[in-house]
This record gives C-alpha cells, sequence and structure tokens, in this order.
C-alpha cells in the first residue's frame, strides 16, 4: 500500500514532468493581456480550485462549493465581469494543477497552494500575495503536559507519508539534538485515528490541518497546538506566465479585500459608502474618485461589485475559517497588521 | 434374462455431531474453531454496538453523533446529496437520479438473453442521449448545467456503464484482428493490446487530461469527462479484447471448418458460429473486467472529477462533519458492493442458463 502510493507519487511526477516538457513545445500564446481579454470577450472566468479542501473549497449543503479559494474566484469574477456567479470552478487534484494552469484550462488557480521559488522561476506560476498564511507545527494532548516543541525530545510523533512534513520533522528535532520516533502513515484519516487513539504523543501538520482535525475529534480543550510554526506556508492564488494584466487584476484584488477591512468596509455597508463616503481613501477605493479601475483596465466600481459579493478579507476569513465557520480558526497571522498580523494591502492609489 | 432390480440410492444426511466432528477433532482443531468463533463474535458485537447500539439516525448536530460515540448516520442524512451528486445544483437532483435508473435500467436489462436483440442496442444509445439531455440540459426547457457540476454516482455508473459498452465493439474487432491473417492488421491489433494493457490507468487518464490539450489543437475544447470516457473505453478495451481472445481460442477449430464446409461465408462463420460460442465461454472474464472498471472509475479524482467516492470526500469537508469518514466510506463501500454483486450474479445466472443448454 505505501509502497504502490510511493511509485505512484513518482509516476506522477514523471507525467508532471512530462506535461511541462510538453507546456515547453506549445506555441507560447500567453500574451500581455491575452487571458484577461478571452475572460472578458467569453464572459467567464475558470477557477481551479481544491477538491473537498474543508473552509478552501469544499461543497456546501446545497451542492454549491464554499471557501476562502472560492471566494477569491469570485472576487476576481466580480471585480472583472461585474457578477461573482460567472465563474466555472474546475476541481482538481494538487498532482495537476500546475499542469492546469500552464496548459489554460484554468485561468487561475486557487488552490491552498504555498509560493515557492519553483513554481514562480520553473513552474512560471505568479502568485499574489498570500491568502492564507499556514505554518508547520504540533498538537499534544494537554495531559502531556508540554508547553513548547522544544520539550518533545523522545516524543513519538505521527507524520503523514510522501510530504515535507517528514523533512520539517527531522530538521526540527536533529537542529535540536534530540531524538524521536516517527509514526508515519500514508493518508490524514489513518494519522486521526493513530493521534486520538493515544498512539502517539505529538501530530505534525500545517496548523490549519491540525485544528480542523482537533475541531472533528470534537475536545477542542483537551489538546494544545503550538502557536510557534517551524516553517511559513503562505497559500495564495496565482495565474500563469506572461499575462501581465490578467496577474496585476489578481494581486490587486488581494490587495483590495485586505484593505477594504481596514477600512472598515463590509459587504452590509459598502454601496452606502461607495455613494456617501468623505473619506479620501474609501472614496479612491470604491470608485468614488476614479482611476484605479482604468489603470487595471476594469471599471470602477471594481471594489464595490466584489465586497458585495464576497465582503472583505475579514469577513470572508471568519465565514470560511473562522468563528463563523465549524473550524474556529483564530487570525493569528492572518490578522491586518495593523492587529499584529501579516495581512496588509500596498496602497491602492 | 434376469431382472435387475434398480433400487434409487438412498441419500443419507450425516448426522450433527458427524457434521461437526472436522472442527474439533483432533484436539488442535477445537482450540482454533473456539477462538475464531470468540474473535467473529466479538467483532460482530463491536460492530453492532457501533453501527446500531450507540449510532445516530435521522437528523442530528455533529456534536450529537460524537457524544453517542458510535455510527454518525445522520452525517448521511444531512450529506447524501453531496455524495451523490457532487456540486450538481441542488434543486435539480431528480435529473441525475432518473439518468442513473435509465442507465442501470438498461444495464440490467442486458444481462437477460431473452432481450439480446437489436432493439437492445438501439435502447442503450437512446439511453445515452437521454441521460446525457437530462444530465447537462439546454433543451425542453431544462436548465443548463455545466459539466464542470456533474458528479458523484451519475458520473460513476455512466463513464463504466458507457465505457464498457463501447469497449466492447472495440474489442471484437481486437479480439478478431489479433486472429487474423492479414500481417498488418495482426501485428497492429496486437501491438495496441499490448502497448495498453502495459500502462497504469491512472498514467492513462493523467495523459488523456493533462497531455492532449498541450499537443491537439483546439484540445481544450474536448470536456474532462469525455476525455476521461475516451480513456476508460480505449483502457477497458485492450482488456476485453483478451478475454474475447481466450474466448475465441477456445472455440473448437471443427466449428469453423465444419461452418465453412457448409459453405458459410467467412463474416457469417464468424457472427453466427464462433463468436456465440466464444462469448459463452468469455463471459465470466468479461463481467470481471466490467466489475474491475466500475472500481477503476475511482481513479479520475486525479483529474479532478468527482465521481461517488469524491462525492464522499466533498461530504465530510464542509467542517461540520469533518472526522466522520468511517460512515461516508462505508456507505460508498456499500455501494460499490452492490453494483459489483449483482453484475456477478447476473453472470452467474447467465452462465448457468449456458451451461443447461449444453447438455
Amino acid at each position: 500500500m505505501k509502497l504502490t502510493g510511493r511509485i505512484q507519487g513518482r509516476a506522477l511526477g514523471c507525467l508532471t514532468a512530462l506535461a511541462m516538457v510538453g507546456a515547453l513545445f506549445a506555441p507560447l500564446e500567453a500574451q500581455a493581456g491575452k487571458v484577461l481579454d478571452t475572460i472578458k470577450q467569453k464572459g467567464n472566468l475558470t477557477c481551479g480550485v481544491g477538491q473537498a479542501v474543508p473552509g478552501f473549497s469544499a461543497p456546501a449543503t446545497n451542492g454549491e462549493l464554499a471557501g476562502i479559494d472560492v471566494d477569491f474566484c469570485k472576487a476576481m469574477a466580480s471585480a472583472i465581469l461585474g457578477d461573482s456567479n460567472k465563474v466555472t470552478y474546475r476541481q482538481t487534484s494538487y498532482s495537476e494543477r500546475f499542469v492546469l494552469l500552464a496548459s489554460g484550462e484554468i485561468d487561475v488557480l486557487a488552490h491552498d497552494t504555498t509560493t515557492t521559488l519553483n513554481r514562480e522561476g520553473a513552474q512560471k506560476a505568479r502568485f499574489t500575495s498570500p491568502n492564507y498564511f499556514d505554518g508547520y507545527t504540533f498538537m499534544v494532548p494537554k495531559s502531556l503536559g508540554v508547553e513548547s516543541p522544544d520539550q518533545l525530545a523522545d516524543a513519538t510523533v505521527c507524520i503523514l507519508q510522501g510530504s515535507t512534513f517528514e523533512v520539517n520533522t527531522e530538521n526540527f528535532f536533529k537542529s535540536r539534538g534530540m531524538k524521536y520516533t516517527p509514526l508515519v502513515l500514508g493518508t490524514w484519516e489513518q494519522l486521526d485515528a493513530a493521534f486520538f487513539g493515544g498512539r502517539c504523543d505529538a501530530f505534525g501538520g500545517n496548523y490549519g490541518n491540525l485544528a480542523g482535525s482537533r475541531v472533528a475529534h470534537g475536545n477542542v480543550d483537551d489538546y494544545i497546538i503550538f502557536p510557534n510554526f517551524l516553517t511559513l506556508e503562505p497559500y495564495a492564488p496565482s495565474v500563469y506566465g506572461d499575462d501581465q494584466d490578467l496577474f496585476l487584476v489578481a494581486r490587486w484584488v488581494m490587495f483590495a479585500m485586505v484593505e477594504a477591512e481596514r477600512l472598515n468596509i463590509t459587504q452590509a455597508n459598502v454601496k452606502d459608502l461607495a455613494a456617501s463616503s468623505t473619506d479620501p481613501e474609501v472614496q479612491q477605493l470604491l470608485g468614488a474618485k476614479p482611476g484605479n479601475g482604468k489603470d487595471l483596465g476594469l471599471s470602477e466600481d471594481w471594489v464595490v461589485n466584489m465586497v458585495s459579493a464576497v465582503g472583505n478579507y475579514g469577513e470572508s476569513f471568519e465565514r470560511n475559517l473562522g468563528k463563523g465557520s465549524p473550524l474556529k480558526l483564530d487570525r493569528g497571522l492572518n490578522d491586518l497588521w495593523t492587529k499584529g498580523g501579516l495581512m496588509y494591502a500596498a496602497p491602492l492609489r | 434374462m434376469s431382472e435387475i432390480a434398480i433400487t434409487p440410492v438412498q441419500r443419507t444426511y450425516p448426522s450433527l455431531k458427524t457434521r461437526m466432528s472436522p472442527y474439533f477433532k483432533p484436539w488442535p482443531h477445537a482450540i482454533i474453531t473456539v477462538l475464531g468463533v470468540l474473535l467473529i463474535g466479538y467483532a460482530l458485537v463491536s460492530l453492532f454496538g457501533w453501527a446500531v447500539l450507540n449510532a445516530t439516525f435521522g437528523h442530528a448536530t455533529p456534536d450529537a453523533c460524537r457524544a453517542a460515540g458510535g455510527a454518525c448516520w445522520a452525517m448521511l442524512t444531512e450529506r447524501y446529496n453531496i455524495v451523490l451528486f457532487g456540486s450538481y445544483p441542488a434543486g435539480e437532483y431528480w435529473r441525475p437520479a432518473l439518468a442513473i435508473v435509465l442507465v442501470l435500467g438498461v444495464l440490467i436489462a442486458s444481462g437477460f438473453r431473452q432481450l439480446w436483440k437489436p432493439a437492445l442496442a438501439i435502447a442503450w444509445v437512446v439511453v445515452m442521449v437521454l441521460s446525457l439531455v437530462l444530465m447537462g440540459g439546454g433543451v425542453l426547457g431544462l436548465e443548463p448545467v455545466s459539466t464542470s457540476r456533474w458528479g458523484g454516482l451519475p458520473l460513476t455508473v455512466g463513464l463504466s456503464a458507457f465505457g464498457i459498452v463501447l469497449a466492447l465493439p472495440l474489442s471484437v474487432g481486437l479480439a478478431l484482428g489479433r486472429r487474423s491473417k492479414i500481417m498488418v492488421v495482426k501485428r497492429s491489433c496486437d501491438a495496441y493490446v499490448e502497448i495498453v494493457r502495459g500502462l497504469p490507468l491512472l498514467a492513462v487518464l493523467f495523459v488523456a487530461s493533462t497531455m492532449l490539450p498541450l499537443l491537439l489543437p483546439g484540445g481544450n475544447m474536448i470536456d474532462t469527462i469525455l476525455r476521461a470516457q475516451i480513456a476508460l473505453i480505449l483502457f477497458q478495451a485492450a482488456y476485453l479484447a483478451e478475454a474475447i481472445r481466450s474466448g475465441l481460442d477456445a472455440v473448437p477449430k471443427g466449428q469453423a471448418e465444419a461452418a465453412h464446409a457448409l459453405g458459410l461465408p467467412d463474416r457469417l462463420v464468424s457472427r453466427l458460429v464462433v463468436l456465440p460460442q466464444a462469448f459463452r465461454i468469455a463471459l465470466p472474464a468479461i463481467i470481471n473486467t466490467f466489475i474491475e472498471s466500475i472500481k477503476d472509475t475511482t481513479l479520475i479524482s486525479i483529474i479532478g472529477l468527482i465521481d461517488v467516492l469524491g462525492g464522499a470526500r466533498g461530504a465530510i469537508a464542509d467542517g461540520t462533519w469533518m472526522g466522520f469518514y468511517r460512515e461516508a466510506y462505508l456507505a460508498v463501500g456499500i455501494a460499490f458492493f452492490a453494483f459489483c454483486y449483482i453484475l456477478s450474479l447476473h453472470s452467474r445466472r447467465l452462465e448457468q442458463e449456458f451451461a443447461n443448454e449444453r447438455r
């Protein structure tokens, strides 16, 4: 089982590489603005999102996809086309996401994807600023009496097989000269059962996943997730290659969502503020003072459309990952820079 | 002439004691029996406790489920629609449901020999068109539903049923081709079967999904579901061709020679004499390939399609119902088992009928 998993992984790796080579030979169609023009022309945006990723992209009760990545797709569609429903969602697997982006089958990739050098340099994905900061850490039962990862010497650690988690854990323990026993399993469900069944002292994974498992198990107060991360995983949406215009829209849509939160512009009050606000920053963001829309090749009310559809960044976070969601994540690093987090927007002027 | 008394052989049923004795004699057998019964008993009691006694039925909150400690069937009550239909629009569930009923209906009908007539082929074509129209809409006042929202059971049933039905004629061609006297035909059929059988389905699907658009002009226009369907058909055809070829090889040469001697042309020798017999022989192998292909459809998740297993993953991924994967996967497992078991019952009945006929 494990072995086939690894072989399949390798086979997929080879195929991805092959497809990438194929992409080199395919005529380079991407010119500045071509993808954005096509989106406007056909009146529809194709967005690659995750398959069943809680809080990021998963079917709600009515079958419609919901999540913070799905919200980004909606924000893009309402900024470009003025209608958040003009999105075709393509639920992609992790192994095919960059190939689909390269082949032009999806216009935007919003798929709980970490920005890395290789993905930008070799695979030509262009990432916007992050829409979620995650990081590698450990979860332990409160009864273990451990207060920081540094006290985990000689612990048994549950880790997902074939992931960067294995490397992260190895590096962490080695750098501190501590011994540990890894319990490596093939699926998240197996790890879940092993950890809550008491087979390991600590559960290594990204904060968001660990918090999800903790909620799913029910007794949230019996487990601690260390807030000091070993790595930073900035998840960001991306577009492909040379289309500067589409990239600019994606980048500034993300900034505008964050800026709207800082200026207290919400789904509920955006229409009123657009009509009546006297704050120059609000006026500029919402297009009462024109210019931003023209620079991006969008209509001047793009931010109004966007915020009416999905709200500001904070609203989207709380609805999908935070207090309004079953996951109940803290804002943490994802809070605004004014509140000690990492979320910021470059000035929209 | 002396009379021979023919008395019927008395069939005696062994006593309970005789029948039980292999389980208890010699004495090590007794230990194994007792341990085995205890183990199975324990497993059954725990399963019963989990699935029935401590389970939560009907409508309930996730917290109520966790408090009860057993199976959370309430999860399926709340989220069955996602398991069955993926992200298909909520108000239109009758359409995929009807499409599944149609496809399963014609599939089950295909298992009865009385119905093996040209009309059956027409019925398949009609069902294919109807189910596609039902799913896609856009005509007859049905609201259009983009293929990106198709998912769940209709994909599993549709891809495997249409896959096998369309692969069948192709595979007959390939099997006959491999026995052809024309070298070019024979070699190319050989090459096709050997190459396709040598590739993992996962790779075939991945190539169909990601390489096709890069290599073909306008490849982006081919729908992902269609790509998967083509890949499945081409893949199954290679396996089916081998099943059918084994049947063809098992038909005694004398049958074809006798038919030739009666003056039948080659075409009719194949159609009337060899193929029907080959099919009977190859039937278990054909059904076997079909059963495998149903389970293989779960691999389509790698190219971003949501089958019934993907639907189950989606059902437990909305946050609220996270952690209830046992129930979701069990439900999907039961669905797959039911489909496969129906097919194998069909196959067993057909084999029995053929065997009776041959006597």
